[in-house]
């Protein structure tokens, strides 16, 4: 009881001293401006987290609802992905290519290998021809024949050629049932050659042929070896054919990257609702997915933690409740007994004073009580409020007069205005919440001067972010508040407004009354401000007209 | 008698009233009779269970947990004790207070008496299912003495207004019965039915503000848009109880808030 030594004339002086006494007697009491950040957004907490927490929200509620955005997104990201496959497709052609140049241009394949015979196949001085021995090999590894043909179609020279039962008449068959297969001519005929050198086969085997001044040399692989193929279009659409590959290919990336988008926001329409229990869970909401499918897993896990978080949010509210109502017939004895003591005459003066002190402290523990299950009530419910239209002038009259008939008045004169323009004034709230914010700002003026001070309840007209609102003020002419205690306590409500349960009492000397009277405020869409004043507290309370 | 000062409109017979407190706290109960004592009650009465408040009553519970199958036993009359008010707990072993009014409700000898619920349940469904039970008031603990009084006197004052029907002013008195004001230099001044009605309620809340809306409510059924009519019948009624009605003695206004009827016994 340092207070009331420091006031000996004021009996009431140690029933109930806040730190703000002591904080720093040195600043004058209401000296302290409230910064312009201070009426809409909360200052930074300390916390990193919950910056981060509310950062990533800002985030969230922006991001929806960009659809060109979105689309502009998806698109890079298509035109990326097709980027991207064109060049390993180039890559793995050029791949391709040169295996098969390997495999078709070196040794072994038929055109190395008539060539090879070409180039080996010579005529001595008497016209007799001689095979050189690589080329000689290379024949029998690939099975091959060869046949040297005049100009006048006769065999000059022949090496392998499989030998026919009879002569075919042609050279064309190109099936084991077509007459002449397998058979190798050994006399050509003009056509025949021609024929040959048309399709490539020599009744079903594979020929290839060289131009050699001394006739035509006839390199055959057995059958079924090597296939030849001529295409024969007009030469308009050897041209177009490109650009019909090239549409098709077009059409085909088309019809992927609308399936691309449909899957993509079939995949977010199935994690959006999610998403969205996610962040129900992470403001203290409850989560009930109902998903079919893949996701079902992710819905039941997630309704179990919600089931959790929720049986925790009730255990922790009926404790809360069990707490306060244990606490609530002790505290009667305190204050009864203590109030005895007050009216009695037959103790000292002192002994009262005493008693007055211990009377108004079991005053203040019943408030916060109340204040803890209003607390809880809008922490762990899910709705808190039971929202009608409540009339402000009959419930502040109400409200002061229960003030001033509980004998409050006494010590802290309460005077109600009414503007003339708020005489009808309705907002839609929950009015046990309503009572309880007027009556903590009523306490706070009340337990923040002990010693008595006059109390002004005002109700008027303003604007709220252009809409009509109604004012509610409660000013004292008390002790007031210090620029420290005024900057702490703004730290605290803005603290409160983020992370509600978080709010710890700090050493402003302002309990959770007036972080309550903030949330009630908030939670009818309203704002609580504290205000500067010349001397005393002010507070108002600005909510908007139904 | 320290509360006696808070209390000096309250009718004398008011204080004669049986009150009977019943409270699983002993201690309490009795702290409750100690206050109620200091302000003047002198029968108040105190059980510990809602057994022994019916049978104080001449109540048998047959079923207790039935709520509301009792009946008076036909005892000798004159020995039971008559109760006026009733001071209830709500949580209490076995029958609790909800139940307990139910019952007593039910019985024809408590029928009509009022009852006050003063209990630790603070939520705003127990406060409605005590009124709604019966209940002419629900005092949430912790509380102020002062206030107990003052519900409680009001609720004496509502119930038993009949047996003193005249109301003694610092300039006249007021008969309820025959509706006539009977001023200090002998004129009597007849009241009107708005006049009777608004006088009634400021009666019963003497002593404590009466917001213009709980009058409007009162006399009109609403609290809108009668504002005017009310300060008229006001300034009417002055004019007939008061000795100067621009400077009122008896019934005073509280500024933006109402009236208040100060009885000047």
């Amino acid at each position: 009881m340092s207070a009331s030594s420091k006031r000996p004339d004021t009996p009431d002086a140690g029933a109930c001293q806040p730190s703000r006494q002591s904080a720093n007697p040195t600043d004058s009491p209401g000296s302290w401006k409230p910064t312009a950040s201070w009426r809409n957004e909360p200052p930074t907490p300390p916390d990193k987290l919950r910056k981060n927490q509310r950062r990533r929200r800002l985030k969230r509620s922006k991001g929806a609802g960009s659809l060109a955005r979105f689309f502009t997104k998806q698109v890079v990201w298509f035109l990326a992905l097709v980027t991207a496959l064109l060049m390993i497709d180039v890559m793995l052609y050029v791949f391709i290519a040169t295996q098969e140049m390997d495999r078709n241009y070196l040794y072994g394949t038929p055109a190395t290998v008539t060539r090879t015979v070409s180039d080996q196949l010579t005529a001595d001085s008497t016209g007799v021809y001689s095979l050189g021995s690589e080329a000689q090999t290379q024949l029998e590894e690939q099975g091959a024949w060869a046949q040297l043909v005049s100009p006048d179609g006769t065999v000059l020279w022949s090496c392998n050629v499989p030998e026919a039962s009879e002569e075919p008449t042609g050279v064309v068959a190109r099936e084991p049932s077509e007459p002449g297969w397998g058979a190798v001519p050994s006399t050509y005929t003009t056509n025949q050659l021609v024929l040959v050198a048309h399709f490539h086969t020599v009744n079903g085997y594979p020929a290839f042929i060289w131009d050699r001044s001394d006739g035509i040399l006839l390199v055959g692989f057995p059958q079924g070896s090597y296939e030849t193929m001529s295409i024969t279009w007009p030469e308009e659409t050897w041209r177009t054919i490109p650009l019909y590959v090239f549409g098709i290919i077009l059409f085909d990336l088309l019809i992927l990257f609308a399936a691309y988008v449909i899957y993509r926001r079939r995949t977010q329409k199935a994690v959006e609702p999610i998403n969205e229990a996610l962040e129900a869970l992470s403001r203290g909401g409850r989560a009930q997915l109902d998903l079919k499918g893949d996701l079902q897993p992710i819905a039941d896990q997630i309704n179990e933690t919600s089931d959790v978080l929720e049986h925790k949010d009730r255990a922790r509210e009926q404790w809360i409740r069990g707490v306060s109502h244990d606490i609530r017939t002790p505290l009667s004895m305190i204050i009864g007994k203590a109030d005895g003591i007050v009216s009695s005459h037959s103790v000292s003066e002192s002994t009262r004073v005493e008693a007055r002190a211990i009377r108004a402290q079991g005053m203040k523990i019943k408030d916060l009580v109340a204040d803890l299950n209003t607390a809880s009530q809008l922490s762990f419910q899910s709705d808190p409020l039971t929202l009608e239209r409540v009339f402000l002038p009959k419930l502040l009259r109400d409200i002061a007069a229960s003030y001033i008939n509980s004998g409050f008045d006494e010590t802290h004169p309460l005077s109600f205005t009414l503007d003339e323009d708020c005489a009808d004034a309705v907002v839609i709230g929950d009015v046990r919440m309503l009572t309880r914010m007027v009556e903590n700002l009523l306490a706070n003026a009340r337990l923040h001067n002990m010693e008595g001070c006059s109390v002004e309840l005002t109700l008027s007209a303003c604007t709220l972010q252009h809409d009509p609102g109604v004012e509610l003020c409660v000013s004292d002419d008390g002790v007031g508040i210090s620029d420290e205690q005024g900057a702490k306590l703004e730290a605290r409500l803005a603290q409160a407004r983020i992370a509600p349960d978080d709010a710890l009492p700090d050493d402003s000397g302002h309990g959770l009354g007036l972080v309550l009277v903030d949330r009630i405020a908030r939670a009818h869409g309203g704002i609580f401000e504290v205000r500067k004043k010349p001397c005393g507290f002010s507070g108002a309370i600005i909510l908007p007209r139904a | 008698m320290p509360y006696q000062s808070a209390f000096s409109q309250l009718e004398s017979h008011l204080l004669d009233k049986r009150i009977l407190i019943v409270d699983d706290e002993v201690e309490l109960a009795d702290m409750v009779r100690g206050i109620l004592n200091a302000a003047g009650f002198s029968h108040v009465q105190v059980t510990h269970s809602a057994q022994d408040a019916l049978s104080y009553c001449g109540i048998s519970a047959k079923d207790p947990r039935g709520g509301g199958s009792a009946h008076a036993t036909p005892q000798t009359a004159p020995t039971l004790p008559r109760v006026d008010l009733f001071v209830l707990d709500v949580m209490m072993e076995g029958v609790d207070g909800f139940q307990l009014l139910s019952l007593l409700r039910n019985a024809p000898a408590t029928a009509n008496v009022p009852a006050l619920f003063l209990t630790a349940k603070d939520e705003p469904f127990d406060r409605v299912n005590g009124l709604s039970l019966g209940a002419d008031d629900y005092v949430v603990k912790p509380f102020l003495p002062q206030e107990l009084i003052l519900r409680i006197s009001a609720i004496l004052r509502r119930c038993y207004a009949d047996e003193n029907p005249v109301l003694h002013l610092s300039f006249c008195t007021v008969d309820f019965d025959t509706a006539e004001v009977t001023r200090a230099d002998g004129d009597t001044v007849a009241l009107t039915a708005k006049e009777h009605e608004i006088l009634t309620v400021l009666t019963r809340n003497a002593g404590r503000i009466v917001t213009i809306d709980a009058l409007c409510e009162a006399c009109w059924g609403t609290s809108f848009g009668y504002e005017n009519s009310l300060m008229a019948h006001i300034r009417r009624l002055r004019e007939k109880i008061e000795a100067n009605p621009s400077k009122p003695q008896s019934l005073v206004t509280v500024k933006g808030l109402g009236y208040k009827l100060v009885s000047g016994q």
